[in-house]
């Protein structure tokens, strides 16, 4: 899967939990997760949405290394095999 | 009963199939105009019963703040009853503030609950979103608008079927009223449309099967064959009238009394007696005896049983008086809201005590002679009185009266 595919769904899945409204055309790999505003709770539906899209198991912990869209997008890559 | 605080009425709002603001809704209870009709913003093509007073909520939704517009519906519109309310009582821009936040509601979140149990069907366990659990929780409407419009005062929800809102406000009205909180926001919100909801409620058979949707709900006709499904919500601020002087609010009315019963001997036949019951209950909370009572607004389904136990019940309980006081029911104009019913037709009964007019009743061109009360015509009925009756019975035998004092 494509850097840019993974992007795309990933945009798809945070919507659900984002506290702000995305537009996904203005979403790229520079954008920084902190624009989400993910509380505590929308964090662990964003976790359990991504393992649902991507069909990788996530944790906490490993979110807290990621800064940005990019980051996460790069985390996935690594687990799905290019 | 002599209570510590009296109980005022200081804002109002209102999202039903005859207006989603005061203006709107006022005007068509005066003008006689019905909000019942064909449902057409919902897919009703598997029941058979396909009239009832569904809602426009496109001009709702547009003005949602973001974290609502996900929101169940039931709950989008208690969000916009609740900032009329709010807003009305000139609350809005001075919150957070020690505010209580009571809600009935009959059916709950229907839409987000279905949701939920089709990807469980689907998916089993292991697909259940975790916000699942906070999105569907009963206490999930109160608690979204407690947190929406930071009000830390109390915040739940009562669940009793048709009299939820009533009781709502009755639990505000003794929370003021005891010296327990300076203001409540409280109300009512229901969208029973969900197709698992208003199934069960075509197949339990008391719905109007009158192809006519302008004529199928008639209360208190001798000819009424069964309700009409509406969705809606209301709300008001009730606050304790040194609160509200001390910081100039406008007054809209008061809540006088309150008296609740239970029928205990049947989940859906009323009784006079658990129905009477609860009306001399109110009356005695607001001090009051029915020479003073000046229209009464009636829970008035349009089922045969409703209306007849009804009547009966506020014969008993009014007495000789029950030749005069003028008789409404407001159901054939948004439809039976469930458990909103309470809230939008106690907002309804406090603009009638406000204007001092009754709105007529629509459909009653045949008074059914076993309803023995003094029912509205088909014309609207001007009122001479300070004190008016709100009657709320639910399914499970649940009886709620409300008796509202015009504030001058």
């Amino acid at each position: 899967m494509s850097r840019s595919e993974i992007l795309k769904r990933l945009v798809s899945v945070i919507a659900e939990s984002s506290s702000v409204p995305i537009e996904a055309a203005g979403v790229t790999e520079a954008t920084s997760l902190e624009y989400f505003s993910v509380d505590s709770l929308r964090l662990i539906d964003l976790i359990f949405d991504v393992e649902q899209e991507f069909g990788v198991k996530l944790n906490a912990e490993q979110l807290t290394g990621m800064r940005t869209m990019g980051d996460l997008v790069t985390h996935l890559e690594s687990r799905l095999g290019k | 009963m002599m209570h510590r605080q009296r109980v005022v009425v200081t804002g109002l709002g209102m999202v039903t199939a005859i207006g989603v603001d005061e203006q709107s809704f006022w005007a068509s209870l005066l003008a006689g105009r019905s909000g019942i009709r064909r449902v057409i913003h919902h897919n009703l093509s598997e029941n058979p019963v396909k009239n009832g007073a569904d809602v426009d909520a496109g001009a709702i939704d547009a003005n949602l703040p973001f974290e609502m517009r996900r929101a169940d519906r039931c709950l989008r519109f208690a969000f916009d009853a609740g900032r009329q309310a709010l807003a009305g009582a000139g609350l809005l821009s001075s919150l957070p503030q020690s505010i209580g936040s009571i809600w009935g509601c009959g059916t709950g979140q229907a839409e987000k609950i279905q949701s939920a149990y089709r990807i469980f069907f689907e998916k089993g366990p292991k697909g259940m979103r975790p916000s699942t659990l906070t999105t569907c929780m009963a206490n999930s409407l109160s608690s979204n608008l407690s947190i929406s419009f930071q009000l830390t005062g109390p915040n739940y929800v009562i669940a009793s079927a048709c009299t939820s809102s009533s009781n709502a406000i009755g639990v505000a009205f003794r929370m003021i009223s005891e010296g327990h909180a300076d203001a409540v926001l409280c109300g009512g919100t229901d969208t029973p449309f969900d197709p698992f909801i208003y199934g069960t409620w075509t197949n339990i058979g008391l719905l109007s099967i009158d192809p006519d949707p302008a004529r199928a709900l008639r209360p208190f006709a001798a000819d009424r064959n069964g309700t009409l499904i509406g969705e809606g919500a209301a709300a008001l601020v009730l606050e304790s009238l040194d609160s509200a002087k001390k910081r100039g609010a406008r007054i809209r009315g008061e809540i006088a009394g309150y008296g609740e019963s239970s029928d205990g001997t049947h989940i859906t036949r009323p009784s006079v007696a658990g129905q009477s019951h609860a009306i001399r209950a109110a009356l005695a909370s607001a001090g009051v005896d029915p020479r003073a009572i000046g229209y009464i607004n009636a829970h008035g389904t349009g089922t045969v049983s409703n209306d007849a136990t009804e009547a009966l019940a506020i014969r008993e309980a009014m007495g000789e008086e029950a030749d005069r006081i003028p008789v409404g029911a407001m159901k054939p104009y948004f439809g039976h809201t469930l458990g909103a019913s309470g809230a939008i037709e106690t907002v309804a009964t406090l603009l009638a005590l406000e204007n001092q007019v009754a709105p007529r009743n629509l459909n009653l061109e045949n008074p059914d002679p076993a309803c023995p009360v003094h029912l509205i015509g088909d014309a609207p009925r001007a009122l001479a009185t300070d004190y008016v009756v709100k009657n709320s019975f639910g399914f499970g035998g649940g009886n709620a009266v409300l008796v509202l004092r015009r504030h001058s």
